[in-house]
């Protein structure tokens, strides 16, 4: 029914970083199919990647579509130090079956939490970082930057050939002579300037 | 050619991207998006080439890029290019697009200018750079 993957064998126990790959098999003529994550203290959830996950109000994920299989994709980190071990990720999926009645499912999936100074050996799980590596970078609608800013950046175009029109009369083209300044030009008629 | 640690570099990154942290220097490395690290003794070590690479890979996340497109560009640049890659990083930061002014001399040459400058002296940059092309053009 449910199969969880995860991007690494291992999550270092300060400052880690892991993906879950959590692939839910169609469940037939069912509704209401929501899928909840129970984390252990010091693994954190943090906003899904590359795409919006429809959730309810307490944070399940909802599976509009539950006669079709589905997919999501998951990052989870730690911050500060937690202990090492075997720990274990609860997947709740639930919903109400043709019949009507509440149906709750759960599935748990053990990670091997290891100090980030001793980790040895990682295993990589290359699907499921194939699928990491193409999402976008969407933080998701509760990320603090998730207000849109649309201020239009400031465009001033500058035509580096423009000449205004007393430019155009009185411009001076030409070398310097004698190494003076300003004055001693030698000066290359412009069309405007030529006398007739 | 300068060795540091994985928090090192963490540290070096967030001072142009904030958002940057260790996990994410770390998970990058594990997944393969980096070169392989050196050896430095019996340690595992990033180096200048390796603070680059991040560098253009956040720079190019923050253009939109996925990491599978992010590897396929890079794994096609010298590492002079990569190092060149990740000086475009700081166009990036967010003070740098709403506040700052883009100057726009023609294809080639833009100047993106903070509202610090005084208006005489942004003035003054135009004409310079402008009379430069030109002069450019004439020859």
């Amino acid at each position: 029914m449910i199969s969880i993957r995860f991007a690494k064998s291992i999550l270092e126990h300060e400052e880690g970083m892991n993906h879950m790959w959590v692939h839910i098999a169609p469940l037939g003529e069912v509704e209401h199919a929501t899928l909840q994550f129970l984390f252990p203290a010091g693994i954190h959830l943090a906003n899904s990647i590359g795409q919006h996950y429809e959730q309810d109000s307490s944070g399940r994920f909802i599976i509009d579509k539950p006669n079709l299989s589905y997919d999501i994709l998951l990052e989870i980190f730690t911050l500060e130090p937690i202990n090492c071990g075997e720990l274990t990720i609860t997947c709740v999926l639930a919903f109400i079956d043709k019949d009507g009645a509440s149906n709750c499912h759960s599935f748990a999936a053990s990670i091997a939490v290891t100090d980030a100074e001793e980790v040895g050996n990682i295993l990589i799980d290359e699907e499921v970082v194939r699928r990491v590596k193409e999402q976008g970078q969407y933080k998701g609608k509760d990320s603090k930057d998730s207000i849109l800013d649309c201020t239009p950046v400031k465009i001033i175009r500058y035509d580096s050939h423009y000449c205004s029109e007393l430019e155009k009369q009185y411009r001076v083209e030409g070398s310097l002579l004698n190494g003076a300044r300003g004055a001693s030009t030698q000066r290359e008629l412009h069309p405007s300037n030529q006398q007739r | 050619m300068g060795i540091y640690t994985g928090r090192q570099i963490a540290e070096a990154l967030q001072k142009e991207d904030p958002d940057m942290n260790l996990r994410t220097v770390r998970y990058y490395t594990q997944i393969g998006l980096l070169p392989p690290l050196e050896l430095a003794g019996n340690k595992r070590v990033y180096t200048d080439m390796h603070l680059d690479y991040f560098r253009a890979i956040v720079m190019l996340s923050k253009s939109g890029e996925t990491l599978a497109n992010i590897q396929i560009k890079l794994a096609g640049l010298t590492p002079e290019e990569v190092a060149k890659l990740g000086d475009n990083l700081r166009f990036f930061q967010p003070e740098q697009v709403l506040y700052n002014e883009t100057l726009v001399i023609n294809d080639d040459v833009m100047i993106s200018v903070s509202p610090r400058i005084p208006q005489a002296l942004k003035t003054k940059m135009i004409e310079t750079v402008t009379k430069l092309l030109r002069e450019e053009g004439t020859r």
